[in-house]
């Protein structure tokens, strides 16, 4: 999952991800996300609302959020606002396939990978 | 609208009978002269010139280098040359760096004319629009994929445009003393125009890099300042963010326009929603939020903005979702 994590992370503007459980912890973190951990304990952050949606692009003053709900939890990508985003979708789409089959798909992240773009 | 030929000649005698002699074609072009090329360069700088027709050998600049300056500057100009010196050299010369016609001197002015009225009629070979309101139309060209040169005359306030277009996008655009970017945003403002589509685009490459959708509503909000008085700024919001008290009716009218855009309406049941949105953004340190696109099961997908009308935008299937995302930045900025 790492490896996917960081396929991700490689594409350009792309600052950081997170997947987030469906209770609202933290599961897993990589690059920068400003918030060090999420929790409902901790920030009073309830993500239930979002679990109807199939992803959500959303805009913030400082960032763009790519949102993809999923049995899982919830997988968070945090970018600049012109990053290609279709790559990160696919990208995305590669990861949470294999975080629904409970295993890795390195072949299937590695078509998607752009390297040094 | 009458058209405009320049004829350059450094023969005073020639480009007066010249002008005297076409002088009955008056209803669809009018003749201005020049001594050489400098001076009409000069002219080209002050009037709007729909042909030029010059010679080759003058003093200061000579035909070609008028030829190479209108190239450059006004590629939308056709340039014939004349000459007493002929050669198979000159005439090959002159077609190869851009000229529409070559004349060898002496010619019947009825045949120049003829020439003359042979390419301003080609000007217009896909067709003239009158009234046209000028977004609008554009829009058609970038959809149907069209290679044209678009002449724009606004006949009441006497302005003149041209813009460049290949396969639907825009390279670049011309309007008086304003190129690229600064024209297209002019020439977009414009409304009920006459628009004259030449086939076919003199350019391979442009100036313009942004996309059509965004310097239209570039225009459109230069126009709307243009005619507004400023928006006074309010108290800052609730966020700590400061919010510019432009009409919220203004901002919808734009994002209506969009490419893309289905419907918009207000609709309160996103605001839970949006409330969790808006604390998973600050959570995360990415500040207020701006829009969201959700899409949800059955396959719908809309565009929510956090604003006091709970405004929704849904949109269509085929929807450029990442032109519009730019463009709503640009209109929230």
């Amino acid at each position: 999952m790492e490896s996917a994590f960081n396929d991700i992370l490689d594409i350009e503007g792309v600052r950081g991800a997170l997947l987030i459980s469906p209770a609202g912890e933290t599961v897993y973190r990589a690059g920068s996300t400003a918030a060090a951990d999420i929790g409902p304990t901790r920030n009073g952050l309830d993500l239930e609302g979002l679990a109807d949606l199939t992803e959500a692009d959303l805009f913030y003053e400082n960032a763009r959020l790519y949102l993809r709900p999923g049995p899982w939890g919830y997988l968070v990508v945090v970018m600049d606002h012109d990053a290609p985003a279709a790559m990160v979708r696919l990208n995305c789409d590669a990861l949470t396939a294999a975080l629904q089959k409970g295993g890795k798909s390195r072949r299937k992240t590695r078509l998607f990978f752009r390297r040094g773009c | 609208m009458v058209k405009t030929v320049l004829i350059v000649d450094d023969n005073q005698e020639a480009l007066l009978s010249l002008k005297e002699g076409m002088a009955k074609y008056g209803e669809v072009f009018e003749v201005l002269i020049a001594g050489d090329g400098e001076a009409a360069v000069a002219k080209l700088a002050r009037h709007p010139v729909d042909l030029v027709v010059t010679d080759l050998k003058m003093p200061r600049m000579d035909g070609f280098g008028l030829l190479a300056h209108v190239r450059e500057n006004f590629p939308e100009i056709p340039v014939i040359i004349m000459s007493g010196f002929s050669t198979p050299e000159t005439q090959v010369l002159a077609r190869k760096r851009g000229a529409a016609g070559y004349l060898d001197k002496p010619f019947k002015i009825k045949y120049l004319s003829k020439v003359i009225l042979t390419l301003l009629k080609k000007q217009s070979d896909g067709g003239t629009l009158r009234g046209v309101t000028t977004s609008m139309f554009l829009q058609l060209v970038e959809m149907e994929q069209k290679t044209c040169t678009l002449r724009l005359v606004d006949a009441e306030r006497r302005r003149r445009g041209v813009l460049f277009f290949a396969r639907g996008r825009l390279l670049d655009a011309r309007c008086g003393e304003l190129r690229a970017e600064e024209a297209a945003y002019e020439l977009f403002s414009w409304e009920q125009v006459a628009v004259s589509i030449q086939e076919g685009c003199p350019l391979k490459t442009g100036p313009i890099r942004k996309d059509l959708q965004s310097i239209l509503l570039e225009a459109m909000q230069r126009k709307d300042e243009a005619g507004t008085p400023q928006p006074a700024r309010t108290a800052p919001a609730d966020d700590g963010g400061e919010r510019t008290a432009r009409p919220q009716r203004v901002l919808l009218d734009r994002v209506k326009r969009l490419r893309g855009v289905k419907d918009v309406y207000s609709d309160e049941s996103w605001q839970p929603l949006l409330a969790d949105l808006s604390d998973l953004g600050r959570t995360l340190g990415a500040g207020r939020l701006a829009f969201a696109c959700a899409r949800r099961k059955p396959a719908s997908t809309v565009v929510l903005l956090p604003d006091e009308d709970h405004t929704v935008v849904s949109l269509e299937a085929k929807c450029p979702r990442e032109q519009l995302f730019q463009q709503l930045l640009r209109l929230k900025a």
